[in-house]
């Protein structure tokens, strides 16, 4: 009986299978786990509905983002994507791959210098590092973020603009990933980070004393890793780029996938 | 004297509702969105939630959150038209604008830094200082941006609204995750996994101890979506009685690679909405889960690393 408190699970990897819609099924998972736990002992005394809307409230420092949507978008508006891909062209020797690898060397000194920001995406990821990352990759003009050149509207779009629009969104996948990797592996190289402290807390509730600085120092062989086969990645990134520009310069009609 | 009143919470919830209800009225007035009063209508209820959740009964936010899921579920929140500027506009934006562009952008990470090293010590809540100060440099980014760009304030709303449009209803999908997550914590399933774990390990190989504390705590990550609320129960239920006690590993060298190896599971799935799904929403890439795709070669292969070192220093030591 006790595996029926999994049900919750089984809703989310049934419901993203069968591709529904997110926000449903993960609702539809929240209530079955609650109805579920009610059922075999009773838990969830307050409610489920209640429980649920404490939760979601409590969670609201996650969505602050709003608030820096406004001037982020007007900034937009005055041009700074385009002169983001003018920085990018006058630095000259730019990639895509090399660009990834400077932020997150970035991001990875942030953290060791104990700076806390959240999660980079709103605040680096689209005003900064996709409108440069493009550009560097030579697709400056087919839709940063918020370009809306990307043919959604149902506009009849040539092979050569499918063929860009892969590129451009492994390129955006890749800006994503650097802030994820170098924010995850990097963040426990300071001791007073919240990963450090959960470590140490949770150490001394079982009964083991650590040192905070002693856990940070043994986050240093993983940060190299992290920079190491995220830098290969990038590279490959590069490698992949030109090869299917070279590709259609060659022959502009037919490019493989 | 303290400015720690100032670094209350409350104040940036209220002003995010107050901006979503912005967001709200410009929608009601968009003809071009088919869909202008339920998307209207999801950024209202997002607002309530926002700038009244603290004061209304909890079996009301919850109603609200179901309306929200509902609003989603039936397709009403679509994307409209936002005055936006062409090509040639943003162009002569940047050539009038050139480098001031981006103060704005380095003003938001660097007052929030700068807020949290100046407002510490006691009464400082380090949490609220932070995110007060992000909404507080957001702030004033804004009155920034619009003083060096002269643009109408007005602008901030439609374009304020255009990239929240462009997230859509994703952008609740993070605390909807946290929710599930609480709730998951709740009814025990951490407990469930561990010990069913626990039950069938070979107790007697260190490289066999610590590939399943390492592939478990990713396991549980993955249904989580988060690696801090999976660590605690792989730690008690599986590093500490079985790998730290038994074998004499160094707790510290245990605890950090748990807790970083459990990021290989963040890495991959959906779960972790702010990290996977909001990205792809916000950059408006094509496949919402190309950022998974992008990132499980990696998280693969960190997972490799993990296991070698943690074996590997373990072996070494003892």
């Amino acid at each position: 009986m006790e595996w029926l408190r999994l049900i919750g699970v089984a809703v989310v990897v049934v419901g993203f299978a069968l591709r529904l819609r997110v926000t449903v099924v993960v609702l539809a998972a929240g209530i079955a786990t609650g109805l579920v736990a009610k059922g075999l002992d009773g838990g969830f005394g307050p409610g489920i509905l209640p429980a649920l809307g404490q939760a979601f409230v409590n969670g609201r420092i996650i969505t602050l983002l709003v608030l820096s949507l406004p001037v982020l978008g007007l900034l937009e508006r005055a041009g700074l994507q385009e002169e983001c891909s003018r920085v990018i062209r006058r630095a000259g020797a730019a990639t895509a791959g090399r660009l990834l690898v400077a932020y997150h060397v970035f991001r990875s000194l942030i953290g060791i210098a104990g700076i806390r920001l959240g999660s980079g995406h709103v605040i680096f990821t689209r005003p900064l590092v996709v409108p440069m990352a493009l550009p560097a990759a030579g697709l400056a003009g087919s839709a940063g973020p918020g370009g809306s050149e990307g043919g959604a509207s149902g506009v009849e779009v040539s092979p050569d603009d499918a063929d860009r629009a892969v590129e451009v969104d492994r390129i955006k996948a890749a800006a994503s990933a650097s802030e994820n990797y170098a924010n995850f592996f990097g963040q426990n190289l300071f001791f007073g980070s919240p990963g450090v402290a959960l470590v140490v807390k949770n150490l001394a509730d079982n009964g083991h004393v650590v040192s905070a600085l002693l856990v940070a120092k043994l986050a240093i062989p993983v940060a190299i890793a992290a920079l190491l086969l995220a830098g290969l990645q990038y590279a490959l990134l590069d490698r992949w780029l030109r090869r299917r520009q070279a590709a259609r310069a060659a022959s502009p009609a037919e490019i493989a996938p | 004297m303290s400015l720690a009143w100032l670094f209350d919470l409350e104040v940036v919830y209220v002003a995010t509702g107050v901006v979503l209800a912005v967001f709200a009225g410009f929608t009601l007035a968009d003809r071009a969105n088919r869909a202008r009063i339920g998307t209207a209508m999801f950024w209202l209820v997002l607002g309530v939630l926002f700038a009244l959740g603290s004061h209304l009964p909890a079996w009301l936010n919850g109603v609200l959150v179901v309306i929200l899921v509902a609003i989603d579920g039936l397709g009403l929140v679509r994307q409209g038209s936002y005055r936006e500027a062409g090509q040639a506009e943003r162009a002569a934006g940047a050539d009038r604008h050139g480098l001031l562009l981006f103060v704005p952008v380095v003003l938001i990470p660097t007052l929030t830094y700068a807020g949290t090293r100046v407002f510490q010590g006691p009464g400082y809540t380090a949490n609220d200082v932070l995110y007060v100060g992000l909404g507080l440099s957001s702030a004033v980014a804004t009155v920034v941006a619009l003083w060096i760009t002269r643009a109408r304030p007005v602008l901030l709303a439609h374009d304020g609204r255009r990239l929240a449009d462009a997230i859509g209803a994703v952008l609740i999908l993070p605390q909807l995750l946290a929710a599930l997550g609480e709730m998951f914590k709740t009814a025990g399933v951490g407990r469930v996994i561990a010990s069913s774990v626990a039950a069938v390990i070979p107790t007697d190989s260190l490289l066999a101890v610590v590939l399943v504390t390492c592939a478990s705590v990713v396991l549980f990550t993955f249904i989580m979506g988060n690696s801090f609320a999976a660590f605690p129960v792989i730690m008690a239920g599986i590093g500490v009685p079985l790998l730290i006690e038994p074998f004499g590993v160094s707790p510290a060298l245990v605890g950090l690679m748990t807790l970083t190896v459990a990021s290989c599971g963040t890495l991959c799935t959906p779960m972790a909405a702010n990290f996977n799904l909001l990205p792809p929403a916000l950059l408006e890439m094509r496949d919402r889960h190309g950022v998974i795709k992008f990132q499980a070669p990696v998280a693969a292969a960190m997972f490799a690393v993990h296991v070698l070192l943690l074996w590997g220093l373990a072996s070494f030591a003892a």
